[in-house]
This record gives C-alpha cells, sequence and structure tokens, in this order.
C-alpha cells in the first residue's frame, strides 16, 4: 500500500535491528555528522543531502530534507508548534543512500562522487575529532579519498572545562619500582573485595553444607568390623632357603622333562612377565624385614 | 627364571599351537564397570544413576568451581543408586521393579507399543523403630518381601549390596531415620540421686553421660563465648557459628571452660 495515502499515525517507522554482536558506530561504519549523501531509493531519489544523525541499532541516517508527516503527541510538542501535523524527520536505512564527496574543479564549478561502496583504512590522528580516525577511500579507486567533514559542533570552552595543556602536563613520576605507588591500605577501597575473579575459601558452615551425613552402621557391619579388628595383622615372611630349594627343584624336575621348544619359549616369555600382586607382595616382605 | 610369584599354570592357555609363538593374555586390572553388563541382575537400576559428590569439603579449602552450596544442611546421606529414569521408583520401595514394554496386536496385524506397569500399592507400613506408620507406596514384590524380613525395619536395614541397590531413594532415606533411631534407642535410661529416672541423650569419649540435648548446651556455652570475646557477641552471631556444631564438638568447646559438667551429666 502506497505510504501517501495512508492516515498518519503516532507509530514509528519499525526499522529493522541490527544484532548487538554486529553494530558499528559511525566511525567504523565509515559516516559522520555533516557527511554528503545520495539518495537511491525512495522520494528523494536522485538528491544529494547532508547527514544529521546515525543510528547504530537500526544501522539507518537522519539526513535533511527527508521527512514525514506525522502526528505527534502534545508531550513531544517543540517550542511555537501549533499543531498536532507535523514534518518528521525520518530515518533513511543505509542501504538506501551512498556516500558523496563535493568537490570543485579550477573554474569553481561543482561536481560530486557518489561512491558505490568504501573502504577503510590508514589510521591517522584527526585533531578535529581528537581522535583516531580511518581514511575513506572509494572501493578500486585508492587515490580518490573522501575527507571526513568538519563536526558539526567545535568543542567550545566553559569556565569550567580544564585546557588541554593542564591535562597534558605531567605532575607525577614514578621514582621506583621497590615502592607500591598506592598505599597497601587504600588497595581495598580501590578494589572490588567481592570479585568473581577473587579466590574464595570456604566457611566452616558453607562446607558443612556441602557434606552430607554418613549413614550409621547396622548390627552385622558392626560385628564384621569388630570381628575383622580382633583377628591377627597379617604378617609377610620371606621363604626360608629349604623351601626355596624345594620349589626350585621341583620346578626345574618338571621344566627338564618338557621337550616341546614352544611349551618352553612360552614358559621363558611368562618368566618374564611382571605381576603387580607378587611385587607387592615382596615389598610387603622388605617393609616387614625393615 | 622367576617361577614363585607367576600364575603362569593359568595362562598355558594363551599359547598358539599352530606358530608355537607365545602370546601373553592380558587381564584387565581394573573392576569390571556393573553398569554396562547386562548380565547384571540389576542392570535395570544401575544403567543410569545420578552421579554423587564424594568429596569431603573443608573450612579454608578454596571453594569448588561449579559446586552451589544449599542454604541448608543436607538431611540424608548421598544415595549412589538413584535411578534416573522411572523416577517414581525413588518415591517409594519398588524393590527394583520396573515397567515392561510390549506390542499390541490388533486383528489386521498392526502393532502398537503399551506398557506394563508394576503392581503397586498405597498403603502403611508400621516401623517398629520409628514407631509410626509410614504411608508409603509398594510393590506387591515388597511387602512380601517384608513379610519375610519380619517388618518394615528389618527390610530397610539388612545389609546387603542388591537390598542397597533396590531400596530407592525413599528407602534409603528411610533406613537412616530408622538406624539412627536406634543409635539413640540404645542409649540408656538411668536413675538419678532422687530415684527419677533421667534419659542419656549423648555419650562422651570420656564416658560422661549426658542428659540433656544439643540446644541446652548451647544455652551453657553462650555465656562462656560471650565473656571470652572482647566485642560483643549477640545471640544472633553465636548461633550462627555454634548451631551446626555437634553435640560432641559443643562439649569439646565447653570443656576450654571451667564449666560445671555435674549439672548435665548422670
Amino acid at each position: 500500500m502506497n505510504k501517501r495515502y495512508t492516515l498518519p499515525t503516532f507509530e514509528t517507522a519499525q526499522l529493522p535491528v541490527v544484532p548487538a554482536a554486529t553494530r558499528k558506530n559511525n566511525y567504523e561504519r565509515g559516516i559522520a555528522p555533516g557527511d554528503l549523501v545520495y539518495i537511491t531509493e525512495g522520494e528523494k531519489k536522485g538528491t544529494v543531502t547532508s547527514v544529521f544523525h546515525y543510528n547504530p541499532s537500526n544501522d539507518a541516517v537522519l539526513v535533511a530534507n527527508v521527512t514525514e508527516k506525522r502526528i505527534t503527541p502534545k508531550t513531544t510538542w517543540v517550542e511555537n508548534q501549533n499543531s498536532h501535523y507535523v514534518d518528521y524527520p525520518s530515518y533513511l536505512p543505509m542501504s538506501k543512500v551512498k556516500l558523496a564527496g563535493k568537490d570543485k574543479d579550477d573554474e569553481g564549478k561543482v561536481s560530486y562522487v557518489v561512491a558505490d561502496e568504501i573502504v577503510l583504512k590508514d589510521k591517522y590522528y584527526d585533531d578535529r575529532y581528537k581522535r583516531w580516525l580511518p581514511k575513506r577511500f572509494v572501493k578500486h579507486h585508492s587515490s580518490i579519498e573522501i575527507p571526513w567533514p568538519n563536526p558539526p559542533s567545535a568543542f567550545e570552552d566553559d569556565a569550567l572545562s580544564t585546557q588541554e595543556p593542564t591535562v597534558f602536563e605531567k605532575t607525577y613520576e614514578l621514582q621506583t619500582i621497590a615502592k607500591a605507588p598506592v598505599p597497601k591500605a587504600a588497595l581495598n577501597q580501590l578494589r572490588n573485595p567481592y570479585s568473581k575473579h577473587k579466590k574464595r575459601v570456604l566457611s566452616e558452615l558453607q562446607a558443612r553444607r556441602l557434606n552430607s551425613p554418613e549413614m550409621p552402621l547396622s548390627v552385622e557391619q558392626k560385628i564384621y568390623l569388630a570381628k575383622q579388628a580382633s583377628k591377627p595383622k597379617k604378617t609377610y615372611t620371606n621363604l626360608s632357603e629349604e623351601i626355596k630349594d624345594f620349589i626350585g627343584d621341583k620346578m626345574a624336575q618338571h621344566i627338564n622333562s618338557i621337550d616341546n621348544p614352544a611349551m618352553l619359549a612360552h614358559l621363558e616369555a611368562l618368566s618374564r612377565a611382571k605381576v603387580p600382586d607378587f611385587e607387592k607382595t615382596i615389598q610387603n616382605i622388605e617393609d616387614e624385614s625393615k | 627364571m622367576n617361577v614363585l610369584g607367576t600364575s603362569w599354570f593359568r595362562q598355558l592357555s594363551a599359547i598358539s599351537p599352530r606358530s608355537g609363538v607365545s602370546i601373553m593374555r592380558t587381564f584387565s586390572t581394573t573392576l569390571p564397570v556393573q553398569a554396562r553388563n547386562k548380565n547384571d541382575k540389576f542392570y535395570k537400576i544401575l544403567k543410569y544413576v545420578k552421579p554423587i559428590d564424594t568429596t569431603v569439603y573443608e573450612a579454608g579449602q578454596e571453594l569448588p568451581e561449579g559446586v552451589k552450596i544449599p542454604t541448608t544442611r543436607p538431611q540424608f546421606p548421598q544415595y549412589r543408586y538413584e535411578a534416573m529414569f522411572f523416577k517414581r521408583q525413588n518415591r517409594g520401595l519398588f524393590g527394583g521393579v520396573q515397567r515392561k514394554r510390549s506390542k499390541t496386536c490388533s486383528e489386521s496385524g498392526n502393532k502398537g507399543l503399551r506398557v506394563h506397569l508394576p503392581n503397586i500399592q498405597k498403603t502403611k507400613l508400621w516401623s517398629e523403630t520409628l514407631q509410626k506408620s509410614i504411608p508409603i507406596k509398594v510393590s506387591t514384590k515388597v511387602l512380601k518381601t517384608i513379610t519375610k524380613e519380619g517388618g518394615l525395619d528389618n527390610y530397610l536395614t539388612k545389609n546387603k549390596p542388591s537390598r542397597e541397590k533396590t531400596l530407592g531413594l525413599k528407602g534409603w532415606q528411610l533406613r537412616y531415620q530408622v538406624l539412627k533411631q536406634r543409635e539413640l534407642n540404645e542409649l540408656p535410661a538411668i536413675k538419678d540421686e532422687e530415684d527419677k529416672i533421667r534419659q542419656v541423650f549423648y555419650i562422651h569419649e570420656d564416658g560422661k553421660r549426658f542428659v540433656v540435648g544439643k540446644n541446652k548446651l548451647l544455652k551453657e556455652l553462650y555465656p562462656f563465648v560471650r565473656r571470652d570475646s572482647y566485642t560483643h557477641v549477640s545471640h544472633a552471631d553465636f548461633t550462627r557459628t555454634h548451631n551446626y556444631l555437634s553435640i560432641a564438638e559443643v562439649v569439646k568447646k565447653l570443656e576450654q571452660y571451667p564449666f560445671d559438667f555435674s549439672k548435665v551429666t548422670i
């Protein structure tokens, strides 16, 4: 439906919202108040106007001469307004505008360069904006630079503002790293003692709240444990030489009677295997003898 | 040749008869994971149990990450076999019975799944130890077992791994209550000097028999703690820092002060 035939409403135009993660400020987007833009769509198509404001949450610009008729509630009236029905500045999405550069030739003839796309590169310190800004070039035409416009309102000093040389004057210099610049007693006021990044320790109550009670032992369990406790402790003793000889003889007798080389190889391999239980028992015997 | 320790006779079967090359059979040193063993009688319970935290936390320990500190102290010991499916079995004595599945078949041969729920009855069971009847949902299978064991308390306190697995969360909590009550019941009631029978509530390590509970001991401890501090200790402060102590710990604290134990012991 053509917007011209619809009744004016209080509602504002609903522009699509840019997700917060992909939002850019006007310098990252390459547009600033005071820039010239060429309108590519809509009623004012083909005209060059200047930018008032860039809205990052909708990726849209407020430009001069682009307005819509709107009914404004009385609470929003400005001075000298005597009707609800006013021309209200409307946002243009950035897809409907293109950045333009003004150029004057030697004869004083004004021409405009409209950049289909722009490239931001080579940061420099802009003294007018008091910040680092990228240079703007027309894409694929690195010789055509579109300079940033003059900021709409220059910074004016008033009675309470601090002068620039006063700010840059160095009044304190760190003399030694052996002595802390901030007194220790003041640290707690500068830092957050409740920071989640600080290592916290469990209090007595917290520890008790985390530990569950133990299940009491049943009668059978108590009897079993008492029996185990009354048993004499297991002692480990080394085999006597006589027993060792006896076992060795038996083994030798058995092994000598085997003539299958595969079985002998197998027994050989087995003898090299490490048995954890055996090693543990030997360790126990050694501990006992000490 | 090291022959004394090797249990080589068991490993003889590992020989490969054709090649004559010996192959060592490796035996798993870890215990078989019961939960994965489908032949296990309690596979249905063990296949997905709620994991428990067995860490013993201590005061002064670094605050563990990802552990939520409960607002109250846990009432019951942790249960290792809390099933995470068919959760109604945690709210009654189901004895490990689960729902079963089968297929229905229509005349035209279409099949549909259906379930068979276990036979669960809502009853009141008398606990001899707790001296009260407990309204609870019980499977008929467990009712039979309770009769066989000679009462609910015997069923709950039987010390077998299978009983522990099939008790369910509710049964585990009841077991704790019963065993705690039995511990209390074992404490004697003794005649004092005025021939009045007094119930002993706690016997200390050194043999002191206390005829009062923890709250009354805390009441005795408070004036000492207040006098001991340079700053004011309000009763609320005292409660906050002493209420969680066990009766044994309260007695140990009282022993540090010149407290006359004769008025609370027998």
